[in-house]
């Protein structure tokens, strides 16, 4: 039974299809495209976030000529080949503002009989002063890290308790990190540096691979992690001054450059959809203005039964945010599925363009949802607010002549 | 005679251009409890002005309106849409049934502007509407639309609406107009059962003078001002001499 407003707006719906539909379709495609666009851009935020935290640290001390390498790899996870000297370390741990610093060596992959299958990033690592692997790694705190362990990425096809060769070292599946959407650590084995060495040195006798460079005593790089209140500029100052074939990168700038890619990408969208919005806007307006000029009579005569003027608002109003409503919906709904139907794809091509993608938290999905609702709530109701100033306005007595 | 209805110096003027309509010129009224009014005159002479002033739909220009002791027009626009929900049913020429509700639905509209703070239980609403109708033998068309309603049953259902809200005027412009000359008997003997059953006051316009022998009341309208008592309604119409 229609007893109310509310009820009353809905019959009124059901049965001006047209009108409805047609706000249906275009409301639903901006809510779908900004939810999904934005799912997107959050969802790369959100692994540059979740991917550059885990590194822990502050500023990564590399070979000169590995600069440019180092952001992309920090990204795809192409490795440099571009080594320093171990001993580095021990005059950088000594600078004042330098909490903690961790050698890190990463080799090429081979494959052949040396090696087990797959396409994986070999990083050695000291667990004796690590500070960036170990602690995602949660039996870490009981259990020391074994000397023929591993540590594997999501993306790696081994389990725990299996046993992996490179170069003729064998290892322990040890631990298995979770997905950071970032490819180096995806696609990465840690082990001790030491194993490290070993591979490097068993290269060099193996006629079945390309002998890797001698690597004793060599590091890919040094994280460092400074002390609260430590000067990022005087610190690079420190180390460049001591070593002028290194060079500093502070992982603020690489998370910096990455976001500002995307960010760029995603403003090109919102001021799309900005403008689809304001256009929906207009039409909600035409669309409504006309049912409302259509309906004077209608209008006149809830008038006269009792309804008071701002019933009459109340009535456009509730219409309006019926339609917004359940086009938002409709539209959330088609957005999140078309994510899902390319999802391989979009994450494919994303990744070809050095972006990392993982689906953000669900805490910040469903905000998005109450988002996209919004949004589809202000199109109607600013779209019918002027026609609903018109209904108000609409004078009973005229509903009273006749021929009307 | 007990005033239940009474304007004083009723004055209504609409401003069309530069030119002014003078459609109410200083109108006296009263109207007792339980009366059945019927309104005649020309085109143009001011009767449906009159009936949307009193039934306050129109704001007259100058003069007042007191129902029961109201001055209605000096309620607010909630004030007055209560007033009108609660103390009168109205009833237009045609088409006056909304076409998206059916005719449970368009008889029930008038109570969701109900504003007497207790709600009437959904159930109770609805028997009402169904002996209404079952009164005005509609029950059996309660599902449908209104543009598959004859005129005359259309009428039937805007007299169900009129009376849900149990007020105490009806109001009726043209409640007879385009139907053919029996189902306009009908619809007035349901007018005058209503006056004579649930004692309401009842106020009509129309052309028909099919209402004379009901009308305990006839009052003729001329050019924005009323003549009371005219002895020969049918002569005065017909332009004859008519003084007030
Ligand atoms: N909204 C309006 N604006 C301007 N003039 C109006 C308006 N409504 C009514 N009038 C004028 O006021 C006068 C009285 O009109 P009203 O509708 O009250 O006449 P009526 O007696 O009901 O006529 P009818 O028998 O044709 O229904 C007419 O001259 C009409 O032109
Ligand atoms: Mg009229």
């Amino acid at each position: 039974m229609v007893t109310s407003l509310f009820r009353l707006a809905y019959q009124n719906l059901q049965v001006k299809h047209l009108r409805f539909y047609i706000i249906l379709v275009s409301v639903s495609i901006v809510v779908g495209a900004l939810f999904a666009s934005a799912i997107l851009i959050m969802g790369i935020h959100h692994s540059l976030d979740k991917g550059l935290s885990k590194l822990g640290a502050d500023l990564l001390v590399i070979p000169k000529e590995s600069l440019v390498n180092m952001k992309s790899a920090l990204l795809t996870g192409e490795p440099s080949a571009f080594y320093m000297d171990s001993s580095v370390l021990a005059k950088i741990r000594s600078l004042k503002g330098v909490k903690k610093v961790s050698g890190q060596i990463f080799l090429t992959s081979a494959t052949g009989d040396c090696c087990v299958m797959g396409n994986s990033f070999l990083i050695g690592f000291n667990p004796e002063d690590d500070f960036t692997v170990l602690p995602w790694v949660e039996k870490s705190v009981k259990e020391g890290f074994p000397a023929d362990g591993a540590i594997v990425g999501a993306m790696t096809p081994w389990n725990l308790g299996d046993s992996i060769k490179f170069y003729n070292v064998r290892l322990n599946v040890w631990a298995k990190l979770e997905r950071t959407g970032i490819g180096l650590y995806d696609n990465a084995v840690f082990f001790h540096i030491n194993r490290a060495y070993e591979m490097s040195e068993n290269s060099q006798t193996d006629p079945s691979v390309k002998p890797l460079a001698h690597l004793k005593n060599k590091i890919s790089g040094g994280l460092v992690q400074l002390a609260v209140g430590a000067k990022i500029p005087y610190i690079t100052f420190s180390i460049l001054k001591d070593n002028p074939t290194l060079k500093v990168v502070t992982t603020g700038n690489i998370q910096t450059s990455a976001r500002q890619t995307t960010i760029a990408v995603f403003f090109g969208i919102i001021a799309l959809i900005a403008l689809l919005i304001l256009s929906n806007i207009l039409m909600i307006n035409a669309i409504f203005s006309a049912v409302v000029n259509e309906r004077k009579r209608e209008i006149g005569i809830i008038r006269a039964v009792g309804a008071a003027k701002r019933d009459i608002f109340k009535l456009i109003l509730y219409e309006s945010t019926l339609i917004s409503v359940i086009s938002g919906f409709v539209g959330m709904l088609v957005g999140g599925f078309l994510l899902r139907l390319f999802q391989r794809s979009i994450v494919f091509y994303l990744r070809l363009l050095n972006i990392p993608f993982m689906l953000p938290p669900y805490d910040v999905i469903a905000l998005m949802t109450l988002g996209a609702i919004g949004v589809a709530l202000l199109m109607g109701i600013s779209g019918s607010m002027y026609p609903a100033l018109l209904a108000v306005r609409i004078d009973p007595h005229e509903t009273m002549k006749q021929g009307l | 005679m007990n005033a239940f209805i009474q304007t004083q110096a009723l004055k209504k003027t609409y401003q069309l251009g530069d030119q002014r309509v003078e459609a109410l010129r200083g109108i006296e009224l009263t109207i007792a409890q339980s009366d059945f009014v019927v309104f005649m005159g020309h085109s143009g002479s001011g009767k449906t002005t009159l009936i949307s002033t009193i039934g306050g739909l129109t704001r007259p220009t100058e003069g007042s309106v007191s129902i029961e002791g109201t001055d209605i027009w000096r309620l607010n626009d909630r004030e007055l849409s209560a007033f009108r929900n609660r103390k009168i049913g109205f009833m237009f020429q045609s088409f006056s049934l909304l076409p998206s509700l059916n005719v449970l639905q368009n008889v029930v509209m008038p109570v969701i502007f109900r504003k007497n703070g207790k709600r009437e239980k959904t159930d109770a609403i609805r028997e009402r509407a169904l002996s209404l109708l079952a009164g005005l033998e509609m029950k059996k068309k309660i599902d449908a639309h209104p543009s598959e309603l004859s005129g005359g049953e259309q009428r039937r259902v805007a007299i169900a609406r009129a009376l849900i809200n149990e007020p105490d005027i009806i109001l009726a412009d043209e409640p007879t107009g385009e139907l053919d000359i029996r189902t306009e008997r009908e619809v007035i003997e349901i007018f005058r059962a209503i006056n004579s059953q649930y004692r309401k006051t009842i106020i009509v316009v129309s052309h028909s003078l099919s209402w004379l022998e009901s009308a305990k009341t006839v009052i003729i309208m001329k050019d924005g001002l009323m003549h009371l008592d005219v002895p020969d309604p049918v002569e005065a119409l017909m332009g004859r001499a008519c003084r007030p």
